[in-house]
C-alpha cells in the first residue's frame, strides 16, 4: 500500500459566484481499520483562507502548523493577510525544501482574493502548483471525485447550491473508496 | 562575520550611555555629498550631488543612485563602498522575498530588512558600523513612501528629507517649500532648488532646470 493510502483522505474545493466552498472527508484509518471518524483535514488560516491536507495525517497535522506559524509572522510584519494566490507560492516553496524527504500530503487551497475573487489551486507533495478555474480534488477518492465534479459542476453557482453540489460530489465519491468516508466536512465561503 | 579573535563587538557603550561608534558614523555620514528625498502625491523623488574628485573621472562609470526592485530606488550620504554592499545585500533580500510568494517585497518590509542589516553590524564581532544612510525611495500598494535608513539600523519615514553636507539648510528650505499635494514634476523642480542651496553652482543649476522643462 502506497504511503499515500495509509490513512485515507478525500479533499475537494469548488469556485462558485463570489464565493469558493472546501470539502473533505471524516474517516482516519490506520490501512483498513477505521480509527476515528471526526478527523480534522480543512484547517482555516485566516477569514478568507482555508487549506486542506490530504495524505498522511501527520504530515497534514506537522505542515498544518508550520503553515499557521509562517502565515501569523507574516501578519504581524506586513500588518494585513495574505493573499490566497500568495500563500499557494508559500505552500509551494514549504514543500520543495523537503524535496528528497517529502512532506506526503496533497493540498488543497481555497480563498477568496482581491475583491473576493475565489482562487483554488492544489499540488502534489513536492509542490507543483495546479491552478483551475472550476474544481481541485485531491486524496483517495481523486479519481472518483474528478468523475463526479465533472458532470456535477456548473459554473458561478450561488452559495447555496455550490454547497449541494460540492457535498454530493464528496458523497458519491467517497462511497466507491474504501479508505475515506463517514460524513463529509463542507465549508462554504 | 569577523573571525575567532573578534568575537566581542567594536562598539561598545560609553559611559553616558552612546553608542560613540555609532556617532562617528553620523558624523562621516554628515560629512558626505548632500542628498535629498521628496515624497509627491503620485511618487517619490530622490536626487543628489554628483560631485568627481577630477574632471578626468569618467562620469558615467558613477552611480549614485541605485535601484533594489523595479519600483524601490535608494540614495546615499557617506561612504559609497558601504552604501555598495547594502545594496547587495537588500537587492538579494528583495530577491528571496519574491522568490518565496511571488510577489513583490513591500517598501516597508525591504527597509526593515535593510535596517537589522545595518544593525547587526552594531552588535556582532569584529565589524564596524555601516558610514552611510540611505534614502530608499519606493512605490507599492501603500503608495510613493520615502524612509531614511542610518547607521544605528533605526529608520524612519518622511514626506520630505536630506542627509549630508548643509542637511539644515536643505531641511529648512524643504520645509517651506513642502505641500502634501505636490505633483511629481514639482518634486524634482524642488529637488533641484533644495541642492542649489550651496550645492550646485549656478551654471549647473541652469542646465538641470532647463532639462526638466
Amino acid at each position: 500500500m502506497s504511503i499515500f493510502e495509509y490513512n485515507g483522505s478525500a479533499l475537494v474545493a469548488m469556485v462558485g459566484k463570489n464565493c469558493f466552498a472546501i470539502a473533505s472527508d471524516r474517516r482516519l484509518g490506520v490501512q483498513l481499520q477505521t480509527v476515528a471518524t471526526d478527523f480534522q483535514r480543512i484547517f482555516k488560516i485566516h477569514d478568507k483562507l482555508f487549506v486542506g491536507l490530504s495524505g498522511l495525517a501527520t504530515d497534514a497535522q506537522t505542515l498544518y502548523q508550520r503553515l499557521v506559524f509562517r502565515h501569523k509572522l507574516y501578519q504581524l510584519r506586513e500588518e494585513r493577510d495574505m493573499k490566497p494566490e500568495t500563500f499557494a507560492s508559500l505552500v509551494s516553496a514549504i514543500l520543495y525544501e523537503k524535496r528528497f524527504g517529502p512532506y506526503f500530503c496533497q493540498p488543497v487551497i481555497a480563498g477568496l482574493g482581491d475583491e473576493d475573487k475565489p482562487f483554488i489551486c492544489t499540488m502534489d507533495s513536492i509542490g507543483a502548483k495546479e491552478l483551475a478555474k472550476d474544481f481541485v480534488v485531491a486524496g483517495t477518492a481523486s479519481e472518483s471525485l474528478y468523475g463526479a465534479c465533472e458532470s456535477m459542476f456548473k459554473p458561478d453557482m450561488e452559495p447555496e447550491e455550490l454547497f449541494e453540489t460540492i457535498s454530493q460530489a464528496l458523497l458519491s465519491s467517497v462511497d466507491r473508496d474504501c479508505l475515506s468516508g463517514w460524513g463529509g466536512h463542507v465549508y462554504v465561503v | 562575520m569577523g573571525d575567532s579573535q573578534y568575537s566581542f563587538s567594536l562598539t561598545t557603550f560609553s559611559p553616558s550611555g552612546k553608542l560613540v561608534q555609532i556617532e562617528h558614523a553620523l558624523t562621516a555620514v554628515g560629512s558626505g555629498q548632500t542628498s535629498l528625498g521628496i515624497k509627491a502625491a503620485n511618487g517619490v523623488v530622490i536626487a543628489t550631488e554628483k560631485k568627481l574628485p577630477s574632471i578626468l573621472v569618467d562620469e558615467t562609470s558613477v552611480q549614485k543612485i541605485q535601484i533594489l526592485t523595479p519600483n524601490i530606488g535608494v540614495v546615499y550620504s557617506g561612504m559609497g563602498p558601504d552604501s555598495r554592499v547594502l545594496v547587495r545585500k537588500s537587492r538579494k533580500q528583495a530577491e528571496q522575498y519574491q522568490r518565496l510568494y511571488k510577489e513583490t517585497i513591500p517598501v516597508t518590509q525591504l527597509v526593515r530588512e535593510t535596517a537589522a542589516v545595518m544593525q547587526e553590524f552594531t552588535q556582532s564581532g569584529g565589524v564596524r558600523p555601516f558610514g552611510v544612510s540611505l534614502l530608499v525611495a519606493g512605490f507599492d500598494d501603500k503608495g510613493p513612501q520615502l524612509y531614511q535608513v542610518d547607521p544605528s539600523g533605526s529608520y524612519f519615514s518622511w514626506k520630505a528629507s536630506a542627509m549630508g553636507k548643509n542637511v539644515s539648510n536643505a531641511k529648512a528650505f524643504l520645509e517651506k517649500r513642502y505641500t502634501d499635494d505636490m505633483e511629481l514634476d514639482d518634486a524634482v523642480h524642488t529637488a533641484i532648488l533644495t541642492l542649489k542651496e550651496g550645492v550646485l553652482t549656478p551654471a549647473e543649476i541652469e542646465d538641470y532646470l532647463q532639462e526638466v522643462e
